[in-house]
């Protein structure tokens, strides 16, 4: 369903650092999610401040729909408060001397005092804060934050939500939980949401598209495994990094143990998904070992997937060498260039790749 | 330049003890005294005694060094009555349009006096002037001469004496004459030349002793009073009345006590 | 003797002072505390300025500027009639500038430490610059608020040099309890003078004692993310 676009161009040029120059269009009629996934300091955060009227940019223009938000040539530069957008910064930046009750309803000053109840409670079910109304941000676990720094943005029913490095600031264990429950909470806001982030697993479990930012500039926007599949060019693709990453279905789930139908084959993994599961999984390249084709796949040995296949092509990577193998998915392996002489592998090549399950990561 | 050193000396302290107007409440109205330094204990007096027979009238009383207070009425403070310790400051406020010409009178004429503590060794009595020669003298106090007619009278009586040069690198001046005392009386200086009033009655005449200046080795400090008058309110209630006692029979009787000689 | 009367129109002085620097003093210090303009340390500097200013030449200038010939003086003249030198009004104009850095830099030092990013979320949820000083910098800054309102109180309880150049000393009008103090010294009433001066040093003790009593009262600050 098609809504109004934001139509965005903007430079931005430090005295010292890189410039910025982001041009992209998003249709916000669909309540999805872009991410703008680079490395540090590749100007994400700024695009987004930028958006959110924090920042002005040197030159250019962000239009929605009919709205101009900034032109440069106009003189035109609409302030954060009218461009009713929710901004969540990396923080959460909850005000710690009120409530959750209070931290909801910041924004909502404008309506009537019992409209205002009613919508302010209907966010906290929503977001599954009931019960919690009357602590203090400091009294809540970073879930529960989370949610209220949500409930809060949404409660001026924005028209887009902003979010800068949602999950960075988490320890390792927390950030898994918290990203598939974000990622199921901005489904439910159903308000269309553009995410900063350098994580990967962050970008595969929250977007439905990626835009990718290398040296100040959106290199690649599309659907987020198209993007991860096919980079546009080299840089992307080191950005995203030399990894495999394909769309598996859980088929056997039992103790901690998964077995996956990726493409045509099946691949042991761990993890913790429900059978029937539609998950992304990512192997990085370092983790596939290659057998060569004289060995026999059925040896002892530790590791659960075995898979036998063809090479498709050798790129040389620096001291590594790239090799892509058809093994009933398309998988790439990086191995030594003595190892490529030693196994005498060319295009067409058979050759079994061998993967631990611990190495297929599985992103739900 | 002239308007620095004036604001300058109108800077320099001038302190108030005065009378709470009469019955504590609302007063209809009030008479703001600026009075010298030297008139600090018979103002007092004066003032007492003419609110028991005005009670509706209060009087407060802001004393300092006459050019002090003089520098202060031309900055616009808000004085009904100037009680000078010489005649010339009140008459250049009348040339500066702060009354009418010729308003300035004669109230008093004042003296010095050399006062030292009582357990000083200095014998002021017989000597005079010419015990500060004494070795063990380290500081004499007097008011400062720039903007007080005490302060001048006693340079000019040092100097008469033919003892100035020999004193004036030990002098320790006063902001107002009654500082002096102060100092004198604290210890911080061995013997100062004060006014005369001041030495006469307690605190000073019981902890010290004192030795009359002789009045013709100073040019004489005749005191003249002058009602301040603005454009706003030229008949401040009392202010007359206030000047006519102080100048009539029973202000005569206590200046008398302090030791002033009528004017002539 | 303790003058009652003094000690009366110097809390007085103090507490319309203080009530003045706040209206004040929390507009400059929020800009201090959030501009990034270039010239941002001369206005620092100018703050700062009596802080480092002998009394003697900020009553200087003030006396000019508040005589009858001088531009305030004039002003107030053809108001109301009357003189600003020497008057409460004048005294009150002096000490709020005396005190003015006693009560910018606590204030300009807890509105810095106000986190950004929760002005900024602020913004975005509509509310307007003002309305988040007051909703949001404001709560989180009130030990600052207090201690700068406090140390501006008791700086101007304590002031002598300034009041000497633009009061005057006139009882009821201009005479604080430090220039009462020095007037009962210059009186020879020492036991006048000790009475009062210790009067004085418990007040102002006390409110210091206030002011640390208060500083352990802070408010939970924003917690680091688990």
């Amino acid at each position: 369903m098609a809504g109004p676009t934001l139509s965005v161009e903007l430079h931005r040029t430090y005295s010292r650092g890189p410039s910025i120059a982001a041009v992209f269009d998003l249709d916000l009629g669909a309540a999805q999610t872009l991410i703008l996934f680079g490395p540090s300091g590749a100007g994400k955060t700024t695009v987004l401040r930028c958006l959110a009227g924090l920042e002005r940019p040197d030159g250019g223009r962000i239009t929605l729909g009919p709205e101009t938000w900034f032109d440069r040539v106009r003189g035109v530069s609409l302030a954060p408060q009218r461009r009713q957008i929710g901004y969540l910064p990396q923080g959460l930046a909850l005000f710690p001397h009120l409530d959750v009750r209070a931290n909801v309803a910041f924004g909502a000053v404008d309506l009537p005092d019992d409209e205002r109840a009613a919508h302010v409670a209907e966010l906290l079910s929503l977001l599954n804060l009931v019960g919690l109304e009357h602590r203090r941000p400091g009294q809540l676990s970073a879930g529960q934050q989370q949610r209220v720094a949500l409930a809060r943005a949404l409660c001026r029913r924005p028209r887009l939500l902003l979010l800068d490095e949602p999950l960075s600031a988490l320890d390792t264990p927390t950030r898994e939980t918290l990203r598939s429950e974000l990622r199921d909470l901005l489904r439910a806001g159903g308000v269309p949401a553009i995410a900063v982030t350098h994580d990967r697993s962050e970008a595969l479990a929250l977007g439905d598209r990626v835009g990718v930012m290398v040296g100040g500039a959106v290199r690649q926007l599309g659907p987020t495994l198209e993007v991860f599949d096919r980079p546009a060019d080299e840089s992307v693709a080191r950005i995203l990094g030399v990894e495999t990453v394909m769309p598996a279905t859980v088929l056997e789930a039992a103790r901690g143990l998964l077995r996956l139908r990726v493409g045509r084959a099946e691949l042991a993994a761990v993890g913790d998904h429900p059978v029937g599961a539609s998950v992304i999984i990512s192997i990085r390249a370092e983790d596939v070992i290659l057998l060569g084709a004289s060995v026999d796949t059925a040896v002892a040995a530790s590791a659960r997937n075995r898979l036998p296949g063809r090479v498709v092509s050798i790129e040389p990577a620096g001291p590594l060498v790239r090799v892509r193998i058809d093994c009933g998915f398309p998988l790439v392996a990086a191995v030594t260039r003595p190892a490529i002489d030693e196994l005498d592998l060319g295009p067409g090549a058979s050759v079994a790749a061998m993967v631990k399950a611990p190495a297929v990561h599985v992103i739900g | 330049m002239g308007t620095f050193l004036t604001v300058l000396v109108a800077c320099t302290p001038p302190t108030a003890v005065g009378p709470s107007p009469a019955g504590g409440n609302a007063v209809p109205s009030r008479l703001r005294v600026a009075a010298a330094s030297d008139l600090r204990l018979a103002m007092d007096d004066l003032a007492a005694g003419w609110t028991a027979a005005h009670p509706e009238i209060g009087i407060s009383v802001t004393y300092g060094s006459s050019g002090t207070l003089f520098s202060q009425i031309i900055e616009g403070a808000p004085y009904d009555i100037f009680f000078s310790a010489d005649a010339e400051l009140p008459r250049r406020l009348e040339d500066a349009g702060r009354a009418r010409e010729g308003a300035t009178r004669l109230y008093a004429i004042g003296r010095i006096c050399l006062w030292v503590r009582s357990e000083s060794s200095l014998d002021v009595i017989s000597r005079g002037l010419s015990a500060l020669t004494e070795g063990s003298v380290e500081a004499v106090a007097i008011a400062n001469p720039e903007h007080a007619p005490y302060g001048r009278a006693a340079v000019a009586a040092l100097q008469a004496a033919g003892l100035y040069d020999l004193v004036k690198t030990r002098l320790v001046l006063g902001e107002n004459v009654s500082q002096a005392a102060q100092f004198v009386d604290s210890g911080g200086a061995d013997a100062g030349i004060i006014a005369l009033s001041l030495a006469l009655s307690p605190p000073l005449s019981e902890s010290g002793r004192h030795v009359v200046v002789p009045s013709d080795s100073y040019p004489p400090l005749e005191q003249g009073v002058l009602i301040l008058s603005s454009t706003a309110d030229p008949e401040i209630a009392g202010a007359t009345e206030f000047v006519d006692f102080v100048l009539g029979p029973r202000g005569r009787a206590v200046l008398d006590r302090y030791g002033f000689l009528p004017p002539p | 003797m303790i003058d009652w009367q003094a000690i009366g129109l110097s809390i007085r002085l103090a507490a319309t002072t203080t009530a003045v620097l706040v209206v004040v003093g929390m507009p400059i210090a929020y800009w201090i505390a959030r501009s990034r303009r270039p010239w941002r340390p001369l206005v620092e500097a100018l703050v700062a300025l009596p802080l480092v200013l002998p009394p003697t030449v900020l009553g200087f200038y003030l006396l000019l500027a508040m005589g009858p010939n001088g531009p305030l003086g004039a002003l107030w003249a053809g108001a109301t009639g009357g003189s600003l030198s020497f008057s409460f009004e004048g005294l009150l104009i002096a000490s709020v500038l005396y005190s003015l850095p006693f009560a910018v830099q606590p204030f300009s030092v807890a509105f810095a430490a106000v986190d950004r990013s929760l002005l900024e979320v602020s913004w975005t949820l509509g509310r307007s610059g003002f309305a988040t000083f007051l909703r949001v910098v404001v709560p989180l800054s009130m030990t600052g608020i207090l201690t700068g309102m406090i140390l501006a109180f008791a700086h101007t309880l304590g002031e002598f040099g300034v009041v000497l150049m633009v009061g005057g000393n006139i009882p009821g009008e201009t005479r604080t309890v430090s220039i009462a103090i020095y007037d009962r010294v210059q009186a020879l009433d020492y036991a006048g003078a000790a009475q009062t001066a210790l009067l004085l040093l418990l007040i102002s003790f006390a409110v210091l004692a206030l002011t640390y009593g208060l500083r352990g009262l802070t408010l939970v600050p924003w917690p680091a993310r688990r």
